[in-house]
């Protein structure tokens, strides 16, 4: 049984990308996506058993480090920050550990990031790994 | 037990009023209307009749007499056809009113009344039953107490009903309140409760409503026609009342259960659990529990056993759970007492879960809690030894009044004050602080019967219900951290209290942590779990909000914060020690708890407000989360900048202790640091480089990645034009994919790319590069977007010049730089390890290398050869044995050594190669901060230059980079201090076999002598390195060639052997092998001899060492430096392979022609020919 993960990032060529990286791994698989965390937020109830989410920080209506606060209370999912501005040991990425980010990543190309499966996979998918069998 | 006697007390007061007003309106209606007297002499009968019951229980003896007379007149009316004269209907008035006089006496008192004031109306009332009756006969009201049967009425069945057995379902006993009021009193009472000592004192209890439960049969086989249907038995569910009574019935069975398992099935714990039980099942029969007669009886059938004993004990607590934990009854107190004014009145519900009493026993309950904190402040006043027990009776009290009145948050915070192992004069206060605030609770809810109650918000009512439980998870993690675990129980508790309230809304997170908590096992997992419940609360603070009802209360933000500041110390000292190299697994686990301290340490900096340590706290431990993420171990860099971290907190946290300031300098270098390092680790210029030289807008400002500086740097390295693009890629998925193919493979290659929100729009700026200028990028843009609305050309940048790079990059960037190239004070250590490592390596090579030559030595030869030199022959054959022999001994032990020895020689170079590698730095490490330190130095110096280097992406040992940066910098100080400074410099890095090249121009002045350089010259021979000069054409300028040894470096070497030893020769510098013996001597050259290689000329031949089999020598390698050539003869070619060299120190540091020593494969050691010093010397 797939592990469900939810993609949150308001670019939907981003989500496609994403999309394609998660179809390569037969170990997940995309339940739901959304564009913005206010909506990723009203999908929680309805997908109470994600394994995982995937999580944009820049985005508009509510960002990904207000969901992260609301989130981290109301699902058993982890979530793993995947952000263009979330570069190791930068100010954002502290902000999403004390926020309580399961697993953080940083997209390779900024916030659309074409090669993400190309530089970044390899990382994603262990982190990705990592999250749900803890 | 005086609370539990006053809350009696009260509820006889207002059970008896409502009992006295029932019968005072029966005799107004009376009054007003004979012909309901069937009705009303029922109604006043009942009433009297219960009122005399709570006398009784109450041992109020003077006036259950008076009530018992007046019941039995009436009973002549319902009974005996006496007609209900005036007479009587006056006398029945003031005998109720006699009784109310009596009632708020007594409640007052709580004492009977004295006999004379009634005496009158007493013998009034006798003597109008005695005429009523028809007879003589005087009633004696004592009759069914009294031991002498003489005074007993005669006939008996004239007032008494005939004994016959109560049909099954009983009816309800008519003595519903003096029933309950009795068994409650008896488990009050200093007999002690149920089935303590044998007596059946449920079974008493019982047995008097059976009595009278006989009275009222009769009655209803006497009077049928006015008596009402009996009513069912109420069911536990139905009766919170019996629910009660049951209850407790049911804890005392329990724990006489569990009194009697240690000796079971020992027959008196046989005994003990039987008279236990029976009493249970007696009780639930007359309850008509089935379920739970069923399973009483089956224990009673063998009960003998250990496994019937610990089933019952399970089916009790299922039975419990199933039907006596889940929600309690909504029956107003009224209904408890008083079963025939059920009704269908609700008491409310409070949001925290709990059973609220009606206003009349909450007023009752709040006065008890109100004496008792007034007792607490007593005692937590005058603390002294008895205390602890005062209070622990004072709090078990309010608990068994708590409990009785199904208040389950104050049974909950009193159970958790009488469990904390010893009482402090601290938890007095908090459990005075705590009832307070329940008091608050609980008096709010005394709102009129017809007003709903007001739930408190969700957010208030969840800090309520979490925050009496703080106490508990301190005291829980006190015992762990004194080596006194708490009991699994106790901690599994805990867990699911807090747990259940997490999960009541719905915080499942938080619920997880609770649970944590509570499966802990020891201090490390406990303070883990502490502080990820304490972070899961500050959600709740941060989301829902926070609000609490007690006063000195704080939010869990702030509580977080003083918990870790409270043991920052010790958070610290555990890092260091989880820091510390020796305590490093090497297995990968690495340092477990690092992120948990971490995170405290965060908190305690947020606590003494020092922000950007709190920053650079969760830097570092993004940085380590990464490395733990890829399963590999963090390297040298980020660990000895989280020991220097380390240090540097304790310093800070140490001065805020004082009251100092702390400096925080170092703290705010390290935040740069952090944020620089994935960059510096990969050997780019940072990202803020990038982000001046591009100037590129804010948006773009610390979101570069690593690959992304990278591609921007190699950009600028080729003078690439650069452009941010407009996109809005939302709506159109063709038109965004050929965009995005344009700029990943169309001329353009894609930086990175930011959001920008623009109204309800988001929209993405790209930062591109490639070779194409902007009208051609623009009219590429028009072909995929022909309106123009989607891509948009937003600026062309201008990078600067790279030195105007370097110059406004200043001094920041040396610090960036200096993180690479410097060696901080924690390095020092680390690196003189390693280099003691090499030195210990190279060292146990050689004594390697002699053991094997001793090992393979054949000792007899030797011997047998000196004997034969010292003319001795003929050596007894004995003695050649037994020297044989011993011999052989020596030669096994030293085979056995030399193994050993290679196994050890094996794992050094191991160990070796490693060291090389954490020491290994590009070049670029050491000419990027020597171009700033070129930018500033000249501006400070007036005349600006700049310089420009190749070889950046040569790998260079760490200490010869900081070597070669000290030459270098002081070079620069002192063109730059000629008469005619240099505007341009210029380096070139190569590597030449074993030594590192250093080429410096400028055009600046020329300079004499190298003296001019004498500081520069002395390190370099300090670094057995060389400086030369020569002035360039047309005193334009000087060149300075520096070479230095490699200080560790991995060689691709040819391995010759020249009698028994081996020499490493660097294939770079061999031209050729050959096998000749066109050897000349050239009598020009002194005899030297040459090799003569035809067309390729000839070539001097240098020996490596003075060895009889060069002079025969057909196998020669020709090296090459400088344009210098040599052939070396040698015996062998043993192979090529990469070795490892070193550098050599004391006594070998002399040997000419060589370089080092390196460690063959085989554990060898070689000599590393210098073959530039070589060829030097030619």
């Amino acid at each position: 049984m797939p592990y469900k993960v939810m993609v949150v990032d308001d670019a939907a060529m981003m989500r496609l990308y994403i999309s394609s990286f998660l179809r390569s791994l037969p170990d997940f698989d995309m339940a739901v996506q959304a564009n913005n965390g206010k909506e990723a937020l009203e999908k929680l109830a309805d997908h109470p058993d994600l394994d995982l989410i995937l999580l944009d920080i820049e985005m508009p209506v509510m960002d990904g480090l207000e969901f992260l606060r609301h989130a981290k209370l109301k699902t058993r999912a982890k979530i793993c920050m995947l952000s263009s501005v979330t570069v190791s040991g930068s100010p954002i990425a502290a902000k999403a550990r004390e926020l309580g980010a399961d697993g953080v990543v940083s997209k390779p190309s900024g916030t659309v990031s074409h090669d993400l499966e190309e530089k970044t996979g390899d990382e994603l998918t262990r982190v990705m790994r990592a999250l749900v069998s803890a | 037990m005086s609370d539990e006697m006053d809350e009696i007390w009260a509820l006889y007061a207002d059970d008896g009023a409502q009992a006295l007003d029932a019968a005072e309106e029966a005799l107004d209606a009376l009054n007003d209307d004979p012909d309901s007297a069937a009705d009303n002499i029922a109604r006043l009968f009942r009433a009297i009749h219960t009122f005399k019951g709570n006398a009784r229980v109450l041992g109020l003896q003077n006036v259950e007499t008076l009530a018992h007379i007046g019941e039995d007149l009436i009973g002549l009316v319902r009974d005996e056809g006496v007609s209900l004269t005036q007479e009587l209907l006056d006398t029945l008035v003031l005998t109720n009113d006699t009784l109310r006089g009596m009632l708020e006496e007594t409640a007052d008192t709580h004492q009977d009344v004295a006999p004379e004031p009634s005496a009158e109306l007493l013998d009034q009332l006798r003597d109008l039953h005695a005429r009523l009756s028809g007879g003589s006969e005087t009633v004696d009201t004592d009759a069914e107490d009294s031991a002498d049967p003489q005074e007993k009425p005669e006939p008996e069945t004239a007032t008494t009903p005939d004994p016959a057995p109560v049909a099954t379902p009983a009816v309800l006993p008519a003595g519903g309140l003096s029933m309950d009021l009795g068994n409650l009193f008896d488990e009050l009472g200093d007999s002690g409760g149920f089935g303590d000592n044998g007596d059946d004192i449920f079974d008493d209890a019982f047995e008097e409503a059976d009595a009278e439960e006989g009275e009222a049969v009769a009655e209803v086989d006497t009077l049928a026609e006015v008596i009402e249907e009996p009513a069912p038995l109420p069911s536990l569910s139905e009766d919170s009342g019996y629910r009660e009574v049951f209850s407790g019935m049911l804890e005392e069975t329990l724990a006489a259960l569990d009194k009697a398992e240690p000796d079971y099935p020992d027959a008196d714990a046989v005994k003990s659990a039987c008279v236990s039980v029976d009493g249970l099942r007696f009780a639930a029969d007359r309850l008509n529990l089935s379920g739970w007669v069923a399973v009483l009886d089956a224990f009673m059938a063998t009960p003998d056993t250990i496994d019937a004993l610990q089933k019952i004990v399970h089916d009790l607590e299922t039975l419990r759970h199933q039907q006596l934990d889940g929600p309690p009854p909504q029956n107003t107190p009224e209904d408890v007492t008083s079963s025939d004014q059920a009704s269908g009145d609700t008491d409310t519900h409070d949001t925290t879960g709990d059973f609220s009493p009606d206003d009349g026993y909450r007023q009752i309950f709040l006065d008890m809690v109100d004496t008792a904190r007034q007792s607490i402040d007593t005692i937590t006043g005058t603390w002294d030894e008895t205390s602890a027990r005062a209070l622990r009776k004072e709090a078990d009290n309010l608990l068994f009044a708590a409990d009785r009145m199904g208040l389950t948050n104050w049974a909950e915070t009193l159970g958790a004050f009488l469990n904390l192992g010893a009482i402090s004069p601290d938890d007095a206060i908090r459990l005075n602080a705590d009832l307070g605030r329940l008091r608050h609770d609980l008096s709010a809810q005394a709102t009129p019967q017809d007003e709903e109650p007001q739930p408190t918000t969700a957010d208030n009512s969840f800090f309520s219900r979490i925050e009496p439980l703080y106490s508990q998870i301190a005291e829980i993690g006190q015992l762990f951290a004194v080596g006194n675990p708490p009991s699994p129980e106790d901690r599994a508790e805990l867990g699911d209290k807090l747990a259940t309230i997490a999960e009541a809304f719905g915080y499942v997170r938080l619920e997880d942590s609770a649970r944590a908590l509570g499966l802990a096992t020891n201090n490390d997992a406990y303070r883990q779990a502490e502080l990820d419940f304490y972070e899961q609360l500050v959600h709740v603070e941060m989301t829902a909000g926070y609000e609490s009802d007690i006063s000195d209360a704080i939010p869990p933000s702030k509580l977080l914060a003083v918990w870790s500041a409270d043991q920052i110390f010790e958070t610290i000292g555990e890092l260091r020690k989880g820091l510390d190299p020796s305590n490093q697994d090497s297995d990968g686990g690495w340092f477990p708890m690092f992120e948990t301290l971490m995170r405290r340490v965060h908190y305690a900096c947020v606590h003494f407000d020092v922000e950007t340590a709190s920053q650079l706290t969760m830097a570092l431990l993004d940085l380590f989360a990464r490395v733990r993420a890829d399963n590999e171990k963090p390297d040298i860099i980020l660990l000895q900048m989280a020991r220097g971290y380390a240090d540097t907190m304790e310093l800070v946290f140490d001065a805020l202790e004082q009251g100092e300031t702390p400096d925080i300098s170092r703290i705010e270098t390290m935040f740069a640091e952090a944020a620089d390092i994935c960059f510096v680790a990969t050997g780019v210029v940072t990202a803020r480089s990038v982000e001046q030289r591009l100037q590129l807008p804010t948006e773009f400002h610390r979101v570069l990645s690593p690959e992304s500086v990278k591609a921007a740097h190699d950009g600028l390295g080729e003078n690439q034009n650069f452009f941010i693009i407009r996109a809005d890629l939302n709506d159109d998925d063709k038109m965004a994919e050929g965009f995005l193919e344009f700029i990943t493979s169309g001329g353009l290659k894609m930086i990175t790319n930011v959001t920008v929100f623009l109204d309800d729009g988001t929209l993405f700026d790209f930062l591109v590069s490639g070779h194409i200028e902007e009208e051609a990028v623009v009219e590429r843009l028009a072909m995929i977007d022909p309106s123009g609305d989607r891509l948009s050309m937003i600026t062309a940048l201008e990078p600067l010049a790279d030195d105007d790079d370097a110059a406004a990059q200043g001094t920041s960037d040396d610090s960036v730089n200096d993180l690479a190239v410097a060696t901080p004070p924690e390095d020092s250590t680390s690196l003189a390890m390693l280099e003691a490592v090499g030195a210990i390596s190279a060292s146990q090579a050689m004594v390697e290398h002699e053991l094997s030559k001793l090992a393979s030595e054949d000792l007899m030869a030797d011997i047998n050869n000196n004997l034969r030199a010292a003319g001795i022959s003929n050596l007894d054959p004995r003695v050649r044995n037994v020297l044989r022999d011993s011999i052989d001994r020596h030669t096994a032990r030293l085979m056995a050594v030399h193994e050993i020895e290679s196994q050890l020689g094996a794992q050094l170079s191991a160990l070796q190669q490693e060291s090389v590698e954490k020491r290994s730095r590009p070049a670029s490490a050491l000419l990027r901060p020597l171009r700033a330190y070129v930018a500033a130095q000249s501006q400070k110096s007036g005349t600006p230059a700049k310089l420009s280097y190749v070889g950046g992406d040569l790998t260079l040992d760490q200490l010869l980079i900081e070597d070669l940066r000290t030459m270098l910098k002081a070079m620069v100080r002192n063109r730059l201090s000629a008469s005619k400074a240099p505007t341009e410099f210029h380096v070139s890095v190569e590597i030449e076999a074993d030594h590192v090249r250093v080429v410096f121009s400028d055009n600046g002045a020329s300079i004499a002598d190298v003296s001019d350089l004498a500081e520069v010259q002395e390190m370099a021979r300090a670094c057995k390195g060389d400086l030369r000069h020569a002035n360039l054409p047309g005193s334009s300028g000087v060149r300075l060639l520096l070479k230095v040894p490699q200080h560790m470096i991995v060689l691709d070497g040819m391995v010759v052997r020249v009698g028994d030893i081996c020499y490493v020769l660097p294939v770079d510098a061999i031209q050729r092998i050959l096998q000749t013996d066109r050897v000349v001597p050239i009598s020009a050259a002194r005899d030297q001899r040459m090799l003569n290689m035809d067309e390729d000329g000839m070539v001097p031949i240098r020996v490596l060492q003075d060895h009889p089999s060069n002079a025969g020598s057909k196998l020669f390698v020709v090296v090459s430096s400088n344009d210098t050539r040599l052939a070396i003869p040698v015996d062998e070619l043993v192979g090529q392979q990469l070795v490892l060299l070193r550098p050599l120190e004391g006594m070998l540091s002399t040997v000419r022609n060589m370089s080092g020593v390196a460690i063959l494969s085989g554990g060898e050691v070689g000599m590393v020919v210098a073959v530039s010093q070589m060829a030097n010397a030619a």
